[in-house]
């Protein structure tokens, strides 16, 4: 379960998010939708623990933002993936290597990594682009690429955000199935967009945020 | 550990020319380091030696007996600051004096005037004239004694030149250290600079904050230690290509030794480099 209680975030003399209640149940889809500038970003990277709220608290599982110490952070961080509209793929690593990386930093053992990884690429449909180089794949194949990397921990949810701003619609499409495909399998999946026509068309519930506040 | 080494290794591969730059930064700043404080050494050195001639004569009076003289070379040679003790007895004094002043100036005097002596040779490290003080007084009360002379302002003169110099030499020590520091450091800072996103994106994955260390550091010392190498190997050429074409530069033997303490001293600056930086870095990232 993710939860955010109260929570207010300001930097410098700007107040980012002003009160901000939320509550994401194990195994739901819930769309996050502002226009730019709304706070959705600073929401993620709060319940990422990338950031401290200003005052209130966040909560992951058993983790809670106004009780954790900062060597757990990077613990928490393996069980909730996250993706960016900018895929963040590191530039000089094949895919298998990019997807092994977030493995290889828990100290997995070499031969469960490769079955994990060809496993996880396998699911988002790259199994045989595994020694390309990110360069050489379309945006849509880099996204699915940093999909695999965040679910290859098998985290509890995923965390995107504006997954698709990159895309163009057909592989935007494709992602955004991906994605309630990996919903259908139990991950929660919270994602950060400004596109209402996603909202419209898709029976998943929606928190709008706008000027830092959810309504 | 792999993991460490093979990221390490890698690093050098991935920033290419930053690398170099790294690398050759430590080997110059280590090259001027270890080039002045060769040239500190040499002087003290050179110094040394000057200091090795220096000798307490201590003349014995007419009247000294034999076990009064004896008495005083025992006293004499059981001080550590005392490393040879010759006596010079009237006849060899008279020797002595002919030798350098020609024969015939003694012919006139009836009586050999020149006073038997013992000259101290002092140890390495108790020729300062405080020491020498030391020794004098310890012996100057002495019924054998007549009178003790040592070239006092020579001394004092070699005393206050290693003084000056121990100043200089802690004072670049501590102003190029610092500088090779600041250098390195920065050099480092942006091969690592280079790879922030790198960084950010293990951070994103659930890196830990000394995993992600590990190899930057590492990375630091090897580097380090290249730079090192370059720097003592050319010191060690150059100075030894020094000494045997210029003998009378007297520099300490030995001291080309001193060169290889840039390997090390290359490795700790490396790491210290590399963790600052990376520090710098983490500290930046959410």
């Amino acid at each position: 379960m993710i939860q955010m209680h109260h929570v207010y975030k300001t930097v410098g003399n700007t107040t980012v998010l002003e009160d901000v209640s939320l509550q994401v149940e194990k195994g739901e889809f819930v769309f996050l939708l502002g226009p730019s500038g709304a706070g959705k970003s600073t929401v993620l990277r709060l319940i990422h623990f990338d950031e401290r709220p200003t005052q209130g608290w966040v909560r992951l599982e058993d983790y809670n933002s106004s009780t954790i110490k900062s060597r757990h952070i990077p613990l928490l961080r393996r069980r909730v993936g996250m993706i960016f509209q900018d895929f963040k793929l590191l530039r000089d690593r094949n895919i298998f290597d990019n997807v092994a990386f977030a493995l290889e930093v828990t100290g997995a053992k070499k031969a469960l990594m490769k079955r994990r990884v060809l496993q996880t690429l396998t699911l988002v449909g790259l199994g045989h682009l595994r020694n390309m180089m990110p360069v050489q794949l379309s945006g849509g194949e880099q996204q699915r690429v940093s999909i695999a990397r965040a679910l290859v921990n098998q985290p509890f949810a995923l965390l995107a955000d504006e997954p698709l701003g990159d895309l163009d619609k057909e592989a935007a499409s494709d992602i955004l199935q991906l994605l309630r495909d990996l919903n259908h399998q139990g991950t929660t999946v919270l994602m950060a967009t400004h596109d209402t026509e996603l909202m419209e068309t898709l029976p998943y519930r929606c928190l709008m945020i706008e000027k830092g506040k959810i309504f | 550990m792999s993991y460490v080494v093979k990221e390490a290794l890698a690093g050098f591969r991935r920033t290419k020319g930053m690398g170099l730059i790294s690398v050759g930064t430590t080997a110059v700043s280590l090259v001027v380091f270890g080039g002045l404080l060769l040239i500190l050494l040499s002087l003290y050195g050179l110094i040394d030696q000057v200091k090795s001639r220096v000798q307490i004569e201590i003349y014995l009076s007419d009247a000294a007996t034999r076990e009064q003289i004896l008495e005083l070379e025992k006293r004499l040679k059981a001080m550590p600051e005392v490393k040879k003790l010759l006596y010079v007895d009237k006849e060899m004094a008279a020797a002595e004096f002919e030798k350098t002043f020609g024969e015939g100036f003694l012919d006139a005097i009836s009586q050999n005037p020149l006073p038997a002596s013992l000259k101290v040779t002092l140890t390495s490290g108790y020729r300062s004239s405080e020491k020498i003080a030391a020794i004098i007084k310890a012996v100057e009360k002495e019924k054998a004694v007549e009178e003790i002379e040592y070239g006092r302002k020579w001394v004092e003169k070699l005393d206050r030149l290693i003084y000056i110099l121990s100043f200089v030499a802690v004072l670049v020590t501590l102003v190029i250290g610092a500088a090779s520091v600041f250098v390195i450091s920065n050099t480092v800072n942006l091969t690592i600079l280079a790879r922030r996103d790198s960084i950010e994106i293990m951070r994103l994955v659930g890196a830990t904050d000394s995993f992600i260390r590990a190899p930057f550091l590492l990375e630091g010392i090897i580097g380090g230690s290249l730079g090192g190498s370059i720097a003592a190997a050319l010191l060690y050429f150059v100075h030894r290509w020094l000494s045997l074409r210029f003998p009378s530069l007297s520099l300490v033997p030995g001291a080309e030794l001193a060169a290889w303490l840039m390997i090390p001293l290359g490795m700790a600056l490396g790491g210290l480099g590399s963790r600052l930086a990376i520090r710098r870095i983490l500290r930046h990232l959410p």
